[in-house]
Formats: structure tokens, C-alpha cells, sequence
């Protein structure tokens, strides 16, 4: 008791240095647990890109090329589902619900998704939730778009806005759709998700594009005779075909059944997953980069505790007296030793608690903003389990850094004797 | 009436035939038979590097001896462990340096009760509760003519030298030390102060024997008896004819 408040007035006296080494402590503390909290919500937010569908059905590839193209809207599928396929898995008598998903054309560098309204309905992301609008409202005619949050703002495009939409990913004057000028109808709230980055429109919409496009090029003005008519508007604009779908199911127990009649369907080459165990599946793809960013925050943290083994050292010296009077009072070498180790697990436990609490009330208090800014829920991430364990961590590397000045000090001691060295 | 006592309870400190090295070092000090009677009050003169601080090293426990016997209060160093030796020297020793006595970020209350802080038996000789101790340590630098700084609560880095080292007695005198050690404790004070100071340390010693070192000779006159370094230290006598 009696060393623990000498080592406390001890690092008092020396507050100036004692604050900084504190501020090292709780900056690096917080930083490690913020790296936590960021991954751990990016995490969720990432696994729950798609939520509360039982499954996604496409062309026949690998889960994770699947889950980049319809999910993410990354790549291009290497087939389509024909409709008729769709058709035979949508109206099965264990199916709740589908949404179909039509991918291929762009417009300003957003994916275009060819769907229908049950999309605003029915697709849940996070925790089960359903996408919300901003302004307007689902589409009604065939060219209505909705666009997510930030492909409108990046956009410029308000309600009533028109725009065409060009074939394929890249913006390209020759290939744009100039005929059939597409106009918003409704913008959605930010997400965190790809939703944010799509331009929704409906498969009529993405058919009525294509008419006349089969050949995947306009046809050139030089090869339609003057005089002939327009291109006919064919009344039925149901697609051949879509990229994949959504399925949800009345009963979740029924889902390893569906998966197995979609992978051995024998009328098209059909891959059915689970979103969530794709979706798990492809962050382990992104798990070296989350152990980098984690080493990097350990690394702070050891630059943190040397800055703390740095000032108890260079006081050692001015310390020389005060443990030579120490000494001559009947303080034991263990006792010299020990002071330093507590002055050190000290500070560095002090700096850790600091540390953790300035993060978790920062995120009390912004948590909620930030949230909604990278999509990740970091606000229902209270103290954990983790915090406790990082500060116990510091606080202990904190003990154990404390027994090298600590031991200096023993040896000193022990030359020194009662003669109060300059 | 001294005959019916033990020889023991009557010698504070004694050795004999001790010699002490540094570790693979030539002997710095051989001390052939030294005796400190409880309550004399014992001058030491010697100039630096004639063993002194060694010396005082070992009685205070703080160093163990290379060879010979050192006994202190009737406890033989030589049979115990460096821990027992810290407790003697907490239980019963007081020690004051030539400078640099106070901690610097202790009150000087504080540092006045430091001894007690690492011998339970001191505190209990100061003063049943921390208020009662606290009470002794005012009232003792109040007699060295310390009350209002000690009131003040000052930092011990605000006084004078020669406050300090009042502190510093105050501190070696606080709960009743059998031994006083005092080494040079006057030799950054002026004359005055330094008379002053000898006078008050011895009386306030009362019981306790005292070592007092110190080169200025002029000061052997207030003590019971006056040693030579020089003359006790046969290592350092044959070293300087050696040279």
C-alpha cells in the first residue's frame, strides 16, 4: 500500500512527462479498439449485405463469383437463368417470395438492375432491413428508374431527372440507349450496401433497351433503308432470361432442399447459395488485409509502451537519490524494484482504461452518424469482452516493461548502497 | 548495576576483523575491532575515499562484509538475509546524508514518516494512529524550528539546505532509532547552522547512540569520542603507504 502510493505521487511529480507517456497509452488503447470496432461492424455489415433471403440462384459458377456479380454488382455473369427456369423455381409451393435481378447495362459508371417492386418490399439488408425512400417511389411505367443514394448524388439527379442508360459497364457515347430516356422516379436512403451504388429499373424497362439490340450493337443508320418503318414495339416485354434471384422460402428448414434441386437441376447448369456462408466465404478473401490493419494497431500500441519504458528510464537518474533515501529508510531492493514495476503498470493501465473509455463514449456519442456514413453498425458495439481484454493486455505489458527499469534500479541499488550519487 | 547486565545490551555496534571488496576488487576497508556503546555519541573523521561511506555501508546493513563479524543491536549482519537487514535498518537505524535527503514530492510530513511507512514497529514508537504520527512528526519539526513550513505543506525542493537537512534529522530521529547515522550531514551548512545543528541532533537523540562522520575536526569536541578513519581503516592506511 505503502509503495503503491509512493509509485502514484512519484508519477505525479513527474506529470508533465507521466500525461504524455498517458496520452500515448490511451491514443494507441483507442486505436486498437477502434480497428476492432470498424472491422467487427464492417464485418457484420459486409455478411449482412443481403439478409433475410434463404437463398440466391444463378448461372452455374462458383458461390463467390456469383455473390460479386448479383450482390455486389461487380464483373459480369458468365450465363443467364432463363425465365422459364425462374418461372419453374419461383412458383414452387415452398417458395414465399423471389425477386429477380437482371444485370448488364450502366449508366455514369452505376450498375443498372433490372427487377421488379417486390424489390422495395421484400430485400433486407443489416439487420432485416427494408430499404426505405428518400423521395418518389417505386417505378410505375416502363421507364422508371429508382436510383440509389449515392449513385444519385454522385449523379446530380433529382425526381423527374432523365437520363439514358448505355450497354455494358463502360460509359460509351456510341453504345448509349439515347432512344429510351430513362427518368427518376424515386431516390432510396443510404444503405452502407452495393444498393447505394445501383440504378434500379424494371425488367420491362431493361427489355424494351434491348429490343432491336440482339445483336448486341445498334444497328448502324446506313443499314436500314431510308423510307423502311421503325423498329416494331413488341407488346410483350417479358425478358428470356435474367442474371439470378432471390428466394425466400416459407420455411428456413426447407432451404438445404431447395439449394439441392437448383445445384441438380437438369434442364440448366444452376448454382443456388446461402448468402450469408457466401458472403462469410468471401470475407475470409479480405482476412490478410484485416490482419494487416490489425498488426498495424498492435504496432502502435508497442510504440506507445515504448514511449512509457523511454520516460521511466530517463528518470532513473534523477531517481538515483530519492531510492538511495528509500533505501536508507529501510525500503528492500525488492521494494525499489517493485516501485518502478507499479509506476509502470500504472501508467499504462491508467492510459489504457482512459483509452478505452474516451473511444467507447466517443462512439456513444457519433457512433450513430458514423454508422449510417460507412454502412458498418458500430453503434451497438458497447464495451466488450475485447476492450477488457486489450486493456488488461496494455496494463500487463505495462507490468512487464516496468521490470527492466525495475531491475536497473535493483542493481544500482545494490552499488550504491547509502552514498547519494550526483 | 552495569555487571548485572548483559555485555550485548550495552554495545550498540561492534566488529571485528572485517574486511570488505568489491566484487574481484582489492580490500577498501579492513576494520580490525570497532565498539559503539548504546548511546555514545561517536565522531568519525576522515577524509573522502578513506572507507567512511563503506563503512557506514555495513553497519547499516546495506553492504555485507567480505570477511570478520558486524554486530548490531545484538543482531549478527553476517547471519542474515539482505531483507532482515533492511528490516533491522528500518526497525532501528536513522540515516542522513550530506545532501539530497527529502524526496522531492513528498510533503515534508511525509518525509519525515517515510521510515515508518517500512517498519510497523517505528510506527507504533511514533504514534498509534496516522493522526498521532503525523502529530509527533509536526511536533518534532516544530522543535527543529520547522513548524510553519512543515504547516505550509511546502515541497521538500522549497527549503533551504539547511532546512532540508533538519528535515533530514528529523527524519533519522523520528520513532526512536537505537542508531543514528550521519554522514557529512553538516558540511553544506555554514558555521553557525552547523554548531546549531550538531546541538540539536544530539539532544534529541537522547538514548540513541550516534556516528557522525565528518573531515572537519573542529566539531570532535561536542561528542563522546572522536575516531580516525585514517587509524581504523587499515586497508586505507597501508593503501596511502603503499603509494
Amino acid at each position: 500500500m505503502a509503495l503503491i502510493s509512493l509509485a502514484w505521487k512519484s508519477a505525479r511529480a513527474r506529470a508533465g512527462a507521466t500525461i504524455l507517456t498517458l496520452i500515448a497509452i490511451a491514443l494507441s488503447t483507442a486505436l486498437v479498439l477502434a480497428v476492432e470496432k470498424v472491422r467487427a461492424g464492417a464485418r457484420a455489415g459486409f455478411e449482412q449485405t443481403v439478409s433475410g433471403a434463404d437463398l440466391l440462384v444463378g448461372a452455374r459458377s462458383g458461390s463467390v463469383n456469383l455473390l460479386l456479380y448479383a450482390v455486389f454488382r461487380l464483373g459480369d455473369p458468365t450465363a443467364n437463368v432463363s425465365w422459364e427456369t425462374y418461372q419453374a423455381f419461383a412458383q414452387r409451393r415452398d417458395v414465399a417470395w423471389t425477386i429477380p435481378l437482371s444485370l448488364g447495362d450502366s449508366h455514369g459508371g452505376f450498375r443498372v438492375l433490372g427487377t421488379n417492386t417486390d424489390y422495395f418490399e421484400l430485400y433486407r439488408y443489416g439487420e432485416k432491413r427494408p430499404l426505405a425512400f428518400a423521395v418518389g417511389a417505386p417505378f410505375d411505367e416502363v421507364h422508371d428508374a429508382v436510383l440509389g443514394a449515392q449513385a444519385a448524388r454522385e449523379l446530380g439527379y433529382g425526381l423527374g431527372d432523365e437520363f439514358a442508360i448505355s450497354h455494358g459497364v463502360r460509359s460509351a457515347a456510341f453504345a448509349e440507349h439515347s432512344d429510351h430516356p430513362f427518368r427518376v422516379a424515386g431516390v432510396l436512403d443510404p444503405t452502407g450496401t452495393p444498393v447505394d451504388r445501383t440504378i434500379h429499373i424494371s425488367l420491362e424497362g431493361m427489355e424494351a433497351v434491348h429490343v432491336g439490340f440482339a445483336e448486341g450493337a445498334p444497328r448502324a443508320i446506313g443499314r436500314r433503308p431510308v423510307g423502311a418503318p421503325e423498329p416494331p414495339q413488341p407488346e410483350d416485354l417479358t425478358p428470356d432470361a435474367i442474371t439470378a434471384f432471390l428466394v425466400g422460402l416459407k420455411s428456413r428448414a426447407a432451404t438445404l432442399r431447395y439449394q439441392r434441386d437448383v445445384n441438380t437441376y437438369r434442364r440448366e447448369a444452376l448454382t443456388g447459395v446461402i448468402p450469408g456462408v457466401a458472403l462469410a466465404q468471401l470475407w475470409r478473401v479480405l482476412g490478410p488485409a484485416e490482419q494487416a490493419l490489425r498488426g498495424v494497431s498492435f504496432l502502435v500500441v508497442a510504440a506507445g509502451l515504448t514511449g512509457l519504458l523511454t520516460t521511466l528510464l530517463s528518470t532513473l537518474n534523477e531517481r538515483r537519490r530519492e531510492i538511495a533515501v528509500l533505501r536508507a529508510v529501510g525500503a528492500r531492493q525488492r521494494d525499489v524494484f517493485a516501485l518502478l514495476v507499479l509506476e509502470s503498470t500504472l501508467v499504462a493501465g491508467l492510459g489504457a482504461v482512459i483509452g478505452a473509455a474516451a473511444l467507447n463514449l466517443l462512439l456513444a456519442g457519433f457512433g450513430g452518424g458514423l454508422e449510417a456514413s460507412i454502412g458498418a453498425p458500430l453503434g451497438r458495439l458497447g464495451l466488450s469482452v475485447y476492450d477488457a481484454c486489450v486493456v488488461a493486455a496494455v496494463t500487463g505489458l505495462g507490468f512487464l516493461l516496468g521490470f527492466v527499469p525495475g531491475w536497473i534500479a535493483y542493481r544500482r541499488s545494490l552499488s550504491d548502497g547509502l552514498t547519494v550519487r550526483v | 548495576m552495569k555487571v548485572s547486565r548483559r555485555v550485548s545490551d550495552l554495545i550498540c555496534v561492534s566488529a571485528k576483523d572485517v574486511k570488505f571488496a568489491w566484487r574481484g576488487g582489492r580490500t577498501v576497508l579492513a576494520v580490525a575491532d570497532l565498539q559503539i556503546d548504546r548511546g555514545e555519541k561517536l565522531f568519525l573523521h576522515g577524509a573522502s575515499g578513506s572507507g567512511k561511506s563503506t563503512l557506514l555501508g555495513l553497519i547499516a546493513g546495506v553492504f555485507s562484509a567480505s570477511a570478520g563479524e558486524i554486530n548490531v543491536l545484538d543482531h549478527a549482519l553476517g547471519t542474515m538475509s539482505a531483507a532482515e537487514r533492511d528490516r533491522l535498518r528500518a526497525d532501528a537505524l536513522g540515516v542522513i546524508f550530506q545532501q539530497f535527503n527529502l524526496v522531492p514530492y513528498l510533503t515534508l510530513i511525509e518525509n519525515v514518516l517515510l521510515p515508518c511507512r517500512f517498519s510497523a514497529a517505528r510506527a507504533a514508537r511514533t504514534g498509534s494512529t496516522t493522526k498521532a504520527q503525523t502529530t509527533a512528526a509536526l511536533e518534532l519539526l516544530a522543535r527543529l524550528g520547522l513548524r510553519g513550513e512543515a504547516e505550509e505543506g511546502r515541497p521538500a525542493s522549497a527549503l533551504s539546505v539547511g532546512q532540508q537537512q533538519r528535515v533530514a534529522a528529523a527524519r533519522a530521529l523520528i520513532g526512536a532509532p537505537s542508531l543514528i547515522i550521519a554522514d557529512e550531514p553538516t558540511s553544506a551548512l555554514d558555521g553557525a547552522s552547523r554548531e546549531t545543528f550538531i546541538d540539536t541532533l544530539l539532544s534529541e537523540a537522547k538514548a540513541a547512540s550516534v556516528v557522525f562522520v565528518s573531515h572537519d575536526v573542529s566539531l570532535a569536541s561536542r561528542f563522546d569520542r572522536s575516531v580516525s578513519m585514517s587509524e581504523l581503516n587499515g586497508a586505507f592506511a597501508s593503501a596511502v603507504a603503499g603509494r
